[in-house]
């Protein structure tokens, strides 16, 4: 499995919009450096032969959702969770030029 | 150097539904912000989405529409990426097993039928809408989890006049189809292009662009001219053409860069756990098919058959509103080619096209079609007819107005006899050049009668009678 150096989670922070300090970056390339360790132990299991699996269930389903609007919140709720909230809208920092 | 276009066309197409993709939150159309999303929209915490009946209905109509093949099983995947546009942090899409496979159009040029292949056909969701102000960015969820089909053409297209005819087709297509409403302007059908050039002659596609969010038709026109002219200078200076995502500027006529391609993002797709695969029923897909509404290729046919000529039925056509108020007004009239007319010249001409599109005009088609019919019968003369139908276009009956407008029909032999005689004694050279072979003479002395008679004579007895008339005097 593929290991990212420290300015590899950089970048991967860089391209999620957020910054990583050299010591968070070096924490958290430890971390995965562990997890990918338990990934490769995992990767060591013998899979010849046996086909990927998604669902739990076999089966196909059939079901469809009616096209009824049936379901829709006050705006008072939608914007509960807003850590700011103008004219009705959600506002954040502008992440484009 | 001379360089060939190659353009491949990816269109977003927001679908009518009642409520979303995966929601039972309504399609906001022209709301406050926020008023139209749920718990499923927002991407709360446990939530679990469901697939919308109609969304699928529609989908299906449309690969019919477009000749693709249908896969009955439907499945979706995740599309991973981090933006603040998409609350749940991915979007679920189809990229494994789009609902619809190799299709194709047959587009009509002048230099004849082309056949543009369609990859697929597939359903998404859309996002939230953003507005960046100066230093911030507003979001309204409510178009987030709009039922989306993307249809990705192959690279077949080689001009912008080609890239235009398809999607107008397409558009057309998709509206007679009444899957979408197709208004460019306002979204509802979004349009990327990909551009790039190779010599004429070679095999290898160039560097592509990706030019996106196109408006309107013209525009696609302008930006492709446009790209062609800035990509064919670099290579022609020996400068590479870099791939990347431009954006047309409609004030400068030019495409801007607006990021370029570095590497693939990776989308880390997989498939959406959440949502099984979901088998559609043969029948269900069967008798959606022969339900299809009449696609506009057809109707061009009919209206063929029916003796319009290749230009009307066209302009008919290309307007699908104004064509439903034609067929309608058919229900009423049988002059065919006087109705079609009437449609294109004088009913645009009063009536704007979002009243005909939520037909929400005082008109009432049967009196239309009663007007039509007593200008086929000739009972009132086209001068006539024009000053009914601007009280028609109030909403008036064709009889009521008749009377108000003191419109009578002289009908009395003697009367129109008269008439004649006396235009005649004005016009004795006219009489002349008409036995000379001179038609317009006829003309000039129908036009004499009518004027006489206040636009009262009955044009078809006056035409006769005069005719007689003009027997009896020939030398």
């Amino acid at each position: 499995m593929k290991r990212l150096d420290v300015q590899g989670f950089k970048d991967l922070a860089n391209q999620l919009r957020f910054s990583l300090s050299d010591e968070e970056a070096n924490d958290i390339k430890n971390e995965f450096d562990v997890l990918i360790d338990q990934m490769d132990l995992l990767n060591k299991i013998d899979t010849e032969g046996v086909e990927p699996m998604v669902y739990p269930f076999d089966e196909e389903t059939s079901f469809l959702r009616e096209d009824v609007a049936i379901q829709v919140l006050p705006v008072q709720e939608v914007l509960k969770n807003a850590p700011k909230e103008k004219n009705g809208f959600f506002v954040t920092q502008k992440v484009v030029g | 150097m001379n360089y060939e276009t190659v353009i491949g066309i990816e269109i977003h197409c927001e679908l009518k539904t009642k409520s979303k993709m995966f929601s039972g939150a309504p399609v906001a159309v022209n709301m406050q912000p926020n008023t139209c999303v749920n718990e499923i929209d927002l991407g709360h915490p446990g939530v679990l989405p469901s697939l919308n009946k109609e969304a699928v209905r529609l989908s299906v109509l449309a690969c019919s529409a477009l000749n693709l093949k249908i896969n009955p099983v439907v499945r979706f995947d995740r599309k991973n990426y981090y933006y603040s546009d998409l609350p749940k942090g991915f979007q679920i899409t189809q990229q494994f097993h789009p609902i619809g496979e190799h299709g194709y159009i047959d587009l009509e040029l002048e230099e004849g039928t082309k056949r543009i292949r369609i990859n697929r056909l597939h359903m998404e969701e859309d996002t939230a809408k953003q507005y960046h102000a100066d230093d911030e960015t507003w979001i309204d969820f409510n178009r987030a989890g709009t039922p989306l089909i993307e249809i990705v053409s192959e690279a077949d297209i080689r001009s912008a006049k080609e890239a235009m005819a398809y999607v107008e087709k397409l558009r057309n297509i998709l509206v007679y189809l009444d899957v979408t409403d197709g208004k460019m302007e306002e979204g509802s059908l979004r349009c990327d292009i990909n551009i790039s050039l190779r010599e004429v002659g070679t095999e290898a596609f160039g560097v592509k662009t990706e030019v996106k969010n196109l408006n309107s038709i013209s525009n696609i026109e302008r930006a492709i001219q446009a790209e062609v002219e800035r990509q064919s200078a670099l290579l022609n200076a020996g400068d590479v053409v870099e791939q990347a995502t431009r954006r047309y500027d409609d004030g400068t006529k030019t495409t801007i860069l607006m990021r370029k391609k570095e590497g693939t993002v990776d989308y880390k797709y997989f498939p959406e756990p959440n949502i099984p695969p979901i088998r559609l029923d043969q029948k269900w897909i069967e008798s959606i098919q022969t339900s299809m509404p009449e696609l506009p290729d057809v109707r061009h046919a009919r209206y063929i058959g029916l003796g319009l000529s290749d230009y009307d039925a066209q302009v008919l056509i290309s307007n699908k509103a104004l064509s439903d108020f034609f067929d309608k007004l058919l229900k009423h009239t049988s002059y065919v080619k006087l109705a079609a007319n009437y449609c294109i010249s004088d009913l645009l001409a009063n009536i704007s096209q979002k009243e005909l599109h939520d037909e929400s005009y005082a008109l009432k088609i049967e009196e239309m079609g009663q007007l039509i019919t007593g200008l086929g019968k000739q009972d009132i003369s086209s001068k006539q007819a024009k000053d009914i139908f601007v009280e028609l276009l109030k909403g008036k009956d064709y009889q009521a107005t008749i009377k108000e407008l003191n419109i009578e029909q002289v009908s009395d032999t003697s009367v129109l006899s008269a008439l004649i005689e006396s235009v005649l004694a004005e016009n004795e050279q006219s009489i002349i050049d008409y036995h000379n072979g001179k038609d317009r003479a006829l003309g000039f002395l129908m036009g004499q009668i009518m004027k006489k008679s206040k636009g009262q004579a009955n044009p078809a007895l006056t035409n006769k009678l005069l005719l007689e008339e003009l027997m009896k005097r020939k030398a």
